[in-house]
């Protein structure tokens, strides 16, 4: 027995298979995480962008001269509006940032520097962070 | 040979890596593909359930509604004259217009002094002689017996000459008023006496109707036979209403050919006559008569504002309108649902207010019916003239009406009113089952405006929109 014990601790060449297994093993485990959450990124991603919908409940151009839209998520996932277009000019926008949980509503306010004209048509587009669109032909009273 | 390959396999370890590598690599894959694919099917599952939905806004009640009639019923013999029931639909003085029928009669003797008793008063003749002297008036002493009225007659005679035959026509007349319009029935009656010592051929007596244009026509005549004649009382004779359409005086006249049989101034022929007169039976009332009927709906009414606005051709008609109960299966005659008035040839706008049990006014379905009657004692018929009829219901709040007209329920999470001043959303948590019409009824939106536009937003994103401009 203590032969067996003398023999183990002076066989010097049992040690490099174990540290390779070892660091195999690590890197193996490494790579796996991260091909994992590369996994967890890119299908949350897929699942967000194709899970996005928003409509415009109302449109009013109200007095002032801007234009309100009252958006409603009716998507599986949260939006943030990234800009608004209105004839495929970029006008700002209040609130910002204009975040709507699932299932929330609320008024997105169009600065128009300048004033629209009675009975034009207005294109509008909304788009949100992920690219969706939202968009309709509207008529200015 | 499996002893081979397994130890082979044992031997080479470079081959169990690769494949743990490939089948990791693969399980990445199929999680991600998964995903997308489950996803995918998630979210096209969404989009297709939002294009199945179909919901739709039936109707906006608020405030309220008013309803113009739809249809019209001629009650008893009423006639439609011009016009249309959608006429109806305003207060602009055209007209849906009716003719009055006959409802009662009256009699009318227009011969003031159709007896004789104790004058001649109201008659006169004259005379056109061919030969012979004429004499003529009150008889006192002879008269059309029982059934008649007794002693008391007018009379021709005839006395001849020495050298001729007496032969003259007596035209003997009374004039009379009559404005009463074409009557009903006339009758004549009179009686007559041939009397003298000398008869001859020819004499007759004609009873003539002279209208208030001149125009003459005969209602009766006799051929005298070449004797005595007693008293003889023809009643009864028929006259044609048509002779009396016109308004105006009108003159009976008894005339009388006399033709002795002898000369002589001895010799003469002679005619009483007595009781002649005319029945004239006439319309002294007439009746318009009709039922408007109309839909509506079948809210919860808080108040019901029946009007009509009408006139007639003819001054002094009592007009009674009133509103079905559908509740005592009647029309009411008093209260709630009842209206009279005298109406004239102005229009008159006559309107009630029912805020008690007003839903007692229609049936199940929304119909609602009023009745008109207008009555005038007169002879002659006259128009209703109906300008404007409103049943005008009032709820209180809004009420909307929705309907799934898709496959799937559908939930409705927010309500818009808008105007052209002002938006307003409303959240809302209403379920509508496929093929369901909803009544959904908001005592907090009050729409007293004209113009507005309601949507109403589903949780799948779809909107139904309501517009009334």
């Amino acid at each position: 027995m203590a032969r067996k014990f003398r023999r183990f601790f002076h066989d010097k060449r049992a040690i490099t298979p174990v540290l390779s297994n070892l660091l195999l093993m690590v890197v193996a485990v490494a790579a796996m995480s991260l091909a994992a959450t590369a996994t967890y990124v890119i299908t949350t991603n897929l699942r967000e962008t194709m899970g996005e919908r928003l409509i415009a409940e109302d449109l009013w151009f109200n007095p002032s001269g801007n234009i309100s839209i009252y958006i409603l998520n009716v998507g599986k996932t949260s939006v943030q509006v990234s800009a608004v277009y209105v004839n495929h000019t970029k006008y700002s926008f209040t609130p910002t940032p204009f975040i709507l949980e699932i299932g929330e509503h609320g008024w997105l306010n169009i600065t128009m520097p300048v004033g629209r004209s009675s009975g034009s048509l207005y294109y509008v587009d909304i788009v949100t962070t992920r690219g969706t669109h939202v968009g309709g032909y509207y008529k200015a009273p | 040979m499996l002893e081979a390959i397994i130890k082979r396999l044992k031997g080479d370890g470079r081959g169990i890596s690769n494949i743990i590598v490939v089948m990791l690599s693969l399980v990445l894959i199929v999680v991600i593909v998964a995903n997308v694919v489950l996803w995918s099917y998630q979210m096209n599952q969404l989009d297709w359930e939002k294009m199945q939905e179909d919901i739709n806004i039936v109707d906006v009640i608020s405030g309220a509604r008013f309803y113009n009639p739809s249809g019209c019923a001629l009650g008893g013999s009423t006639s439609w004259v011009s016009g249309g029931i959608s006429n109806l639909a305003s207060d602009d003085n055209v007209y849906m217009t009716f003719r009055s029928y006959d409802t009662s009669t009256d009699t009318f003797y227009p011969i003031t002094n159709m007896n004789f008793t104790g004058s001649a008063t109201g008659w006169t003749t004259t005379t056109a002689i061919t030969a012979g002297t004429a004499t003529y008036g009150y008889d006192g002493a002879s008269g059309n017996p029982s059934p008649g009225s007794g002693a008391g007659s007018y009379y021709h005679r005839a006395t001849g000459e020495a050298p001729k035959i007496a032969d003259i026509t007596f035209t003997t007349e009374t004039s009379f008023s009559y404005t009463c319009g074409t009557p009903e029935s006339v009758f004549l009656s009179y009686a007559y006496a041939l009397s003298g010592n000398s008869f001859g051929t020819g004499s007759n007596i004609i009873v003539r109707l002279v209208k208030p244009d001149a125009t003459t026509v005969d209602l009766d005549t006799v051929s005298l036979p070449a004797s005595a004649v007693g008293w003889t009382y023809k009643t009864g004779i028929t006259v044609s209403t048509t002779h009396f359409t016109q308004s105006g005086t009108y003159k009976l006249q008894v005339v009388n050919g006399l033709v002795a049989g002898a000369k002589g101034t001895a010799n003469y022929i002679q005619l009483n006559f007595d009781d002649i007169g005319l029945k004239i039976t006439y319309y002294n009332e007439y009746t318009v008569e009709l039922e408007f009927t109309g839909t509506s709906n079948t809210e919860s009414w808080t108040q019901l504002i029946w009007t009509i606005d009408s006139s007639f051709t003819a001054e002094g008609v009592t007009a009674t309108f009133q509103l079905y109960n559908y509740n005592t299966s009647s029309y009411p005659t008093s209260g709630d649902g009842y209206m009279t008035d005298t109406i004239g040839t102005t229009d008159v706008t006559k309107t009630q207010t029912i805020t008690t049990n007003p839903t007692h006014f229609r049936d199940v379905s929304g119909n609602w019916k009023m009745k008109v009657k207008a009555v005038k004692l007169t002879n002659m018929p006259f128009d209703f003239k109906a300008d404007w009829i409103e049943f005008k219901p009032a709820v209180t709040g809004a009420h909307f009406i929705f309907q799934n007209r898709g496959p799937l329920t559908s939930h409705l999470i927010s309500l818009w009113v808008n105007n052209a001043t002002n938006r307003q959303r409303y959240d809302i948590n209403l379920i509508v089952n496929s093929g369901e019409n909803v009544a959904y009824v908001r005592l907090d939106i009050s729409l007293s405006m004209e113009n507005f536009v309601v949507k109403v937003v589903t949780e799948r994103g779809n909107l139904a929109v309501f517009a009334r401009h």
